[in-house]
């Protein structure tokens, strides 16, 4: 039996891990799991995981010797390194460079999203102050991007198809309901989230919805 | 509409008539969404076959949101349970009892609806047969949120000679600007929404809710 | 926000904290039928509830720790927080769940613990199983003796249903509704057949259109880490969370030309039915009052 070099240290409720395990869902790829807690006092507090990841942060993902902490390089390591087609991570440099500009929009302004969702779940206070207003600010420059791809006859945020671009930014947008932000400002978002869903290979995770 | 008076928001007077609530092209096949009108909850959505629905957003069961639901051929079946609704809002199927013919008193609450000029339309309300729309061949260009009365963003308009644009008041201090243009214009159109939108807000800092 | 007047509500126990979260170090601010308080623990080791603000301001709640949770009351209960043996059995694991905040009423989140027949559809492929959405007839009635709502004979297929499954299974049922915001179930444990895996969700009413959840496994598990375990149920209740803010309206209707309940939903409509005998107004559409 061989062993499976990816490793991905995962908690299911936070948009960071869903981003990575849905790319690899979408390329089909084998990978170890291990549940780290997230709460304080919890695994990933523990000296073992701050050995691998400094930071604390979760999700970590280890590919052999390569460990990993941020989910946009992530995704941008397991594009290169699994999808040799150039498929989800495009050659051509100018695409490259769009679909960058939205993984750091995603790690970036997207973000605040995030924050609004942990704050109305768990009460947790939110990094950023009136976390609920900036995601609406992202929000809003998700779909109006996505308002002129349309009129320029593209569904996805860079490139042709699907690309990281587009799995980086779908969590928050299937996660919105999450933190109150209604989908009714937003009906591009919902018409490219229910193309996400129909992608070979897509999963949900807690809060996105399972039948679309 | 009694049901209404369910919505998480506060319900307003508006005018009885015809409202745009969304760009045609905004509600594809096999699509349902969510639209507040005046506070009201209401979703839209399209059959597999064209037609498009416009009901209170509230499934008769236990009160979940439809504009959640899922569309499979020409019916919209609610998130919670499964109950699935025809074009006409009646209620054809019940998961959990599968053999039961659902009575005809199961029914969602359904609102006049019309398409045209590229937009869609629905009537609170007594009111004409059909919206009055400008003569013209129409596409969407874009739908925007902007935070402040429908009435401010009114005077801001007519748009460029091109485009159409109709405003659905969401809420006191909130509506939606849907711009349709004319072959060939949708873009500066789309961008005619956007500079609206930050023209109006200039004043008022983006609200948090 | 004030503080409810609605005596029913008042006169019953809460949860307010999960102790192992209660410490010295800084009290805990939170809210119970509108009204502020401050949860901490004293010198002594012992759970302190006071009241912040208001007419009660500074005033000292009675407190209990039971299940791994501090419960606190602002009236007068008719009886003591109710049993669960299970609890004290040697070879259960008794993991709390940490806590989530839903915008909407205790109420709705009790029947939505109740209910079965959303599991093919918001519980996909773990729960319930889209073939399989028939809900079979069950039992469901009001227990004057003991004062609380019960359902039995209840079963329902499910591909995985719980952390210790490999497979499906079909899941007997039992629910056991203990107060109006307090609610239990008993399944079919996976890794012991003819014994029930205990779960159950205490709801603390932070006002009457918000809550907060606090799951509660009482389960035989010899496998699974608690944080494979506490996540497994945290998914379940996250994908109940999308539904429980958006049904309208936000708190339960308890006049019966609002919704429509079918064979499926007997155990909620003796639920509602027993919220009407116990003269419960908050939480519900028709309360007049906070």
């Amino acid at each position: 039996m061989t062993t499976v070099a990816l490793v991905l240290h995962n908690h299911d409720l936070l948009a960071d891990a869903y981003k990575v395990r849905l790319l690899l869902a979408l390329l089909g790829l084998d990978y170890q799991r291990a549940t780290v807690g997230i709460l304080p006092g919890d695994g990933a507090d523990e000296p073992a995981y701050r050995m691998l990841n400094p930071a604390g942060s979760v999700p970590t993902l280890v590919d052999g010797e390569v460990v990993l902490t941020r989910p946009e390089a992530m995704l941008v390591h397991l594009a290169e390194r699994y999808d040799p087609a150039g498929t989800w991570l495009p050659v051509d440099p100018a695409v490259r460079a769009l679909v960058f500009d939205w993984l750091f929009f995603a790690a970036g302004d997207l973000g605040a999203a995030e924050d609004a969702r942990l704050a109305s779940m768990l009460g947790v206070a939110p990094r950023r102050a009136d976390a609920f207003a900036a995601a609406r600010r992202a929000f809003r420059v998700l779909e109006g991007h996505l308002v002129g791809r349309h009129l320029d006859g593209q569904a996805f945020f860079a490139g042709d198809g699907p690309t990281i671009a587009d799995v980086a930014i779908f969590p928050a947008v299937a996660l919105a309901a999450d933190f109150g932000l209604g989908m009714e400002e937003f009906p591009r978002l919902l018409v490219w989230a229910r193309r996400i869903h129909g992608l070979a290979g897509f999963v949900t995770a807690p809060g996105v919805r399972e039948v679309v | 509409m009694t049901t209404d008076a369910y919505s998480a928001h506060p319900v307003l007077p508006i005018a009885e008539g015809w409202h745009a609530v969304a760009l045609t092209r905004d509600v594809p096949a096999g699509q349902a969404l969510p639209v507040v009108l005046g506070g009201r909850e209401i979703v839209v959505w399209r059959g597999e076959g064209g037609a498009v629905r416009a009901w209170v957003d509230r499934c008769p069961h236990r009160g979940m949101r439809l504009s959640f639901g899922f569309v499979r051929g020409d019916t919209l079946s609610c998130l919670y349970h499964g109950w699935r609704y025809q074009q006409d809002g009646g209620c054809e199927r019940i998961p959990a009892h599968p053999d039961l013919v659902p009575p005809k008193s199961i029914t969602a609450d359904v609102h006049p609806v019309a398409e045209a000029a590229g937009l869609v339309w629905l009537r609170i309300g007594a009111g004409a047969d059909g919206p009055a729309i400008p003569p013209g061949d129409w596409q969407g260009a874009a739908s925007v949120t902007v935070d402040v009365p429908a009435d401010a963003v009114r005077a801001l308009l007519p748009p460029p000679a091109g485009g159409h644009a109709e405003v659905q008041p969401v809420g006191a201090d909130r509506c939606r600007m849907h711009v349709v243009a004319a072959a060939g214009r949708l873009k500066e159109m789309a961008a005619f929404a956007e500079q609206l939108r930050l023209r109006a807000e200039r004043q008022i800092p983006l609200a948090a809710e | 926000m004030t503080l409810t007047t609605d005596r029913a509500a008042l006169d019953d126990w809460y949860v307010v904290g999960i102790s192992a979260d209660v410490t010295p170090q800084a009290p805990r601010r939170t809210r119970l039928l509108g009204q502020d308080i401050d949860v901490t623990r004293g010198p002594d080791g012992r759970a302190v509830v006071r009241m912040v603000g208001g007419a009660g301001d500074g005033l000292l709640c009675r407190s209990e720790e039971r299940y791994g949770f501090v419960w606190t009351t602002f009236g007068t209960p008719g009886r003591g927080i109710f049993p669960l043996d299970e609890a004290a059995e040697p070879d259960r694991r008794l993991v709390t769940c940490g806590m989530v905040e839903v915008a909407a009423s205790g109420l709705r989140l009790v029947e939505n613990f109740l209910d079965m027949a959303h599991f093919p559809f918001v519980h996909t492929d773990i729960l319930g199983a889209l073939d399989k959405p028939e809900v079979e007839q069950y039992q469901a009635e009001i227990r004057a003796d003991v004062d609380e709502v019960w359902a039995t004979n209840c079963r329902f297929w499910q591909p995985l249903a719980a952390a210790t499954s490999t497979g499906g299974q079909t899941s007997h049922y039992v629910y056991r509704v203990v107060t109006p915001f307090n609610v239990l179930l008993y399944k079919t444990c996976p890794e012991a057949p003819e014994r029930f895996d205990a779960i159950a969700l205490f709801i603390q009413p932070v006002e009457a259109d918000r809550s907060i959840a606090y799951p509660l496994m009482v389960v035989i598990d010899s496998v699974n880490a608690d944080a494979d375990i506490v996540m497994f149920q945290q998914k379940i209740f996250l994908q109940d969370r999308m539904i429980l803010e958006n049904q309208r309206p936000r708190t339960l209707p308890l006049d019966p030309r609002a919704e429509i309940p079918t064979r499926a939903d007997l155990s909620s409509v003796a639920y509602r039915r027993w919220l009407k005998t116990k003269s419960l107004g908050y939480g519900t559409y028709e309360y007049a009052g906070a």
